[in-house]
């Protein structure tokens, strides 16, 4: 609350202020010392005039005096009575008896006299009262009388008033010449202190540290120039300082954004080769211990691609590439896949797995199905790895029906676990952070899985959170927005079933096509080539780079080219749109799927871009490979 | 204030007490306006030889008054001269005098004093006498009770080469040379 005081009102008015605060009380001090000294000179004049008329009247009264003639005295003494501030005036004989006396103003009542032997004036606050002794001058200075003569002050006190008046007067006229001169005046001083002010304002706005304020003084305005100038000067070295830091540790976070997406390329494609030779391993004769060591080789590379991935999304989820896609899905069947992947798990532990949806609650929605199922698989994944005993409970529920087709849909992960430590509880969602270094070993895992999760969450405008109480178990909580979505139409149901339906086909139209494959790792191309024999290709061209593809293909009838996309000498991007371009029809028109670890967001898009007509990462399904051969075979045909 | 209140007391006192002890009698009083007349008439410059020589007041036919006199003048000056007061019985005796005083003389008496001043720088003070004025007399007393205690012929004066100061004649009746005549 702003009180009203001196400290409070502007600069400018302050100065105001003050200015004619000081013109008033030297107004006032100058008044007080000239009615001090005209006090002084009236009074002096005043006595001197007394004393000029005392010294005539003494000497004209010596006459009558000495002769005893009181008539002629009072005729000396009438001589005054045309001045009209003398009151009374009396002679008194040596004996100090009265002789004779004039009073002007009858009214006046004669005071008892008071005899010197000297000139002498009484005065009081109304009278001045010369009593001067009248001497003969002939007899040795004898004191032959008494003069007294009684004059009031009207006069000054008429004169006083007076100048009190003029005074209070002037002062009017000042205070308003002082008003005026000093609105103009306090410029001087307040202008540059208010330019400063808006300077620094216009500074401190804009947040442009290289300005400087000029200087037009050297006096103490410029002396704060200076100084805040050294301030801007620090503060625009130190910004500089910071923003080169800050693209530093930006250009770090690049590097290292880069570092982890090109080592997971880098891990992914031995992993493609080692993850395929497993499953070709499994296909073969194996002894009973051979087959439970390379189950525990495929569980251990499967655990690796998950946490290559999980690197992966972080990265991502850090350099801000996500996007995620609204597209329709059946939650009941994410829910279906959930409950299958986990069941052997479940099972193998003695625990239990149930899934509870609201039966309320709508089946499709509009919305990224992959990553919402990476978040129930992480936090169901967790809440089954942490839990020993009784089991997992996922329940869906609406949390809020924002409008007819807006909800905000709940998810609750409810295990009977052994919880989270409470001074772990505000650290379990940050990255690399497991309950505890015990924990890392005895469960496995990154640490990555929540904090994958709770940035998934987020980034969809969701939130997440989670109780806990130790050895009880642990509740993980999130929603979504989810828009609700109508089901499939007839139409789109038969043309997913016509491309089931292409499963069936007969194998000749394997053996009649030739497929050629663009791969430069050895393994790899091994890799294909025995999946493809398997399924009874019998034409299958390897080429080692672009180059060899491309000659190949002038060589050759191909039906369709695997394309890697990072190849030596000529990589996939290149190859495809020279085959696009330089080759003439039909050649240029062969489908092209691109093959590669890579799993960049925009990567897919480049590929289609460029005129390939698919796209399958690596370590890939073989299912989804052929489903997507047969595709374009049968397109052919 | 309290000084003040004591020295008005005081002066109260010292006034009561002289009220009652000055009672004068009609010569003292005479005496001492001759005296005093003397304050008021400038001489002639040659009027007296040396610095040293006294002031002279003759007593013209009674000498009770002389006695009066000499004993108010005793001890008194006249601008630093001694005043000494002699009785008159012939003319000449009047030759050194400053002030003449005629009391109780008789007619042909004054006017043969008169007669005999005529010009001279001598004052001539009358006690009362008839036209002593208008007689060629240059002050005269007057009658107790009038306003003007005397009466003074300035032309008188001017003949005497006397110089009458007008505060003096302010205070006296003016009895002109024109009047002689009526």
């Amino acid at each position: 609350m702003w009180k009203l005081s001196f400290k409070n009102i502007s600069f400018k008015n302050k100065i105001i202020a003050v200015i004619l605060l000081v013109s008033f009380l030297t107004q006032i001090v100058g008044a007080i010392i000239y009615i001090i000294f005209d006090k002084k000179e009236y009074e002096q004049n005043t006595i001197r005039e007394l004393f000029i008329m005392g010294d005539i009247i003494a000497n004209n009264s010596i006459a009558p005096l000495l002769f005893n003639d009181p008539n002629e005295a009072s005729k000396v003494l009438t001589s005054l009575s045309t001045n009209p501030f003398i009151k009374m005036t009396s002679i008194y004989t040596e004996n100090k008896k009265p002789f004779a006396t004039v009073e002007n103003q009858p009214s006046i009542k004669c005071p008892t006299p008071v005899f010197f032997n000297h000139d002498t004036i009484l005065s009081t606050d109304s009278t001045f009262i010369l009593v001067k002794p009248i001497l003969d001058k002939t007899e040795q200075n004898k004191i032959i009388g008494y003069l007294f003569i009684n004059r009031d002050l009207k006069d000054y006190y008429k004169q006083l008033h007076q100048i009190i008046f003029v005074n209070l007067i002037i002062a009017v006229l000042l205070l308003f010449f002082a008003f005026i001169i000093a609105t103009q005046l306090q410029k001087i001083i307040s202008q540059p202190i208010l330019r400063l002010s808006h300077l620094v304002k216009k500074i401190a706005h804009s947040r442009d540290f290289s300005m400087r304020i000029n200087k037009r003084g050297n006096d103490e305005v410029g002396q704060l120039i200076d100084v805040f100038n050294n301030l801007l000067q620090t503060i625009e070295i130190q910004n500089k300082e910071l923003v080169k830091a800050k693209d530093e540790a930006i250009k770090y976070a690049q590097t290292k954004q880069q570092f982890l997406a090109n080592m997971s390329h880098e891990i992914r494609t031995p992993m493609n080769a080692i993850i395929g030779m497993i499953n070709l391993l499994q296909n073969t004769k194996l002894s009973q211990e051979q087959k439970e060591y390379l189950n525990h080789i495929n569980l251990s590379s499967n655990n690796l691609l998950i946490i290559i991935n999980d690197i992966l999304d972080i990265s991502k989820i850090e350099s801000g590439k996500v996007v995620f896609e609204k597209h329709r899905f059946n939650l009941n069947d994410t829910l279906d896949n959930l409950q299958k992947m986990f069941e052997p798990k479940v099972n193998e532990k003695g625990i239990y797995f149930n899934i509870s949806k609201d039966p309320q609650l709508p089946a499709f929605w509009l919305g990224d199905q992959v990553r919402l199922n990476q978040i129930l698989i992480n936090l169901v994944g967790n809440a089954i790895k942490f839990t020993l005993e009784g089991g997992v409970l996922l329940q869906i529920e609406t949390k809020k029906k924002i409008d007819e087709t807006h909800f905000e849909v709940l998810f609750k992960v409810i295990d009977t676990g052994i919880g989270i430590q409470a001074d772990k509880k505000e650290h379990i969602f940050e990255s690399f952070t497991q309950a505890s270094n015990d924990t890392t070993r005895k469960f496995g895992g990154t640490g990555l899985g929540l904090t994958i999760a709770k940035q998934l969450v987020e980034l969809q405008n969701g939130k997440i959170w989670f109780e806990s109480e130790i050895n009880k178990g642990t509740t993980f909580y999130f929603y979504l927005p989810l828009e609700k979505t109508n089901p499939p139409t007839i139409s789109e149901i038969q043309a997913k079933a016509e491309f089931s339906l292409s499963k069936n086909i007969d194998k000749q139209i394997f053996s009649r096509s030739t497929i050629l494959v663009a791969e430069d790792n050895p393994l790899n191309q091994f890799l294909i080539k025995t999946l493809l024999t398997k399924q009874h290709f019998q034409n299958i061209l390897i080429s080692n780079n672009g180059k060899e593809a491309i000659e190949l293909l002038q060589k050759n009838d191909v039906h369709l080219i695997l394309m890697d996309l990072h190849m030596p000498e000529m990589d996939g991007y290149e190859t495809t749109s020279f085959i696009r371009t330089n080759f003439p029809a039909p050649k240029s028109k062969v489908p092209i799927i691109a093959l590669t670890a890579a799993v960049i967001q925009g990567e897919k898009e480049k590929c289609l871009s460029i005129g390939m007509n698919d796209y399958i990462s690596k370590p890939f399904n073989p299912n989804e490979l052929f489903e997507k051969i047969i595709f374009f075979l049968e397109q052919k045909e | 204030m309290r000084t003040y209140t004591i020295i008005l007391f005081l002066t109260l006192y010292s006034i009561a007490n002289t009220l009652k002890a000055q009672q004068f009698t009609e010569y003292e009083l005479k005496s001492a306006y001759l005296f005093n007349f003397a304050k008021f008439i400038d001489f002639p410059e040659n009027t007296f030889s040396s610095a040293r020589d006294p002031f002279l007041i003759g007593v013209i036919g009674n000498e009770a008054f002389l006695d009066v006199l000499q004993t108010v003048i005793k001890g008194k000056t006249i601008n630093g001269r001694n005043i000494i007061a002699i009785n008159i019985t012939q003319t000449e005796d009047i030759q050194n005098c400053q002030i003449v005083y005629f009391s109780k003389t008789t007619r042909s008496q004054t006017l043969m004093f008169l007669e005999f001043l005529n010009g001279k720088p001598v004052v001539s003070v009358g006690d009362n006498i008839e036209d002593f004025c208008q007689s060629g007399g240059i002050i005269n007393f007057t009658q107790q009770n009038s306003v003007k205690r005397f009466e003074i012929n300035p032309n008188a004066a001017q003949r005497a080469k006397l110089n009458i100061s007008s505060k003096l004649l302010a205070l006296a009746r003016i009895v002109t040379d024109v009047e002689v005549k009526f």
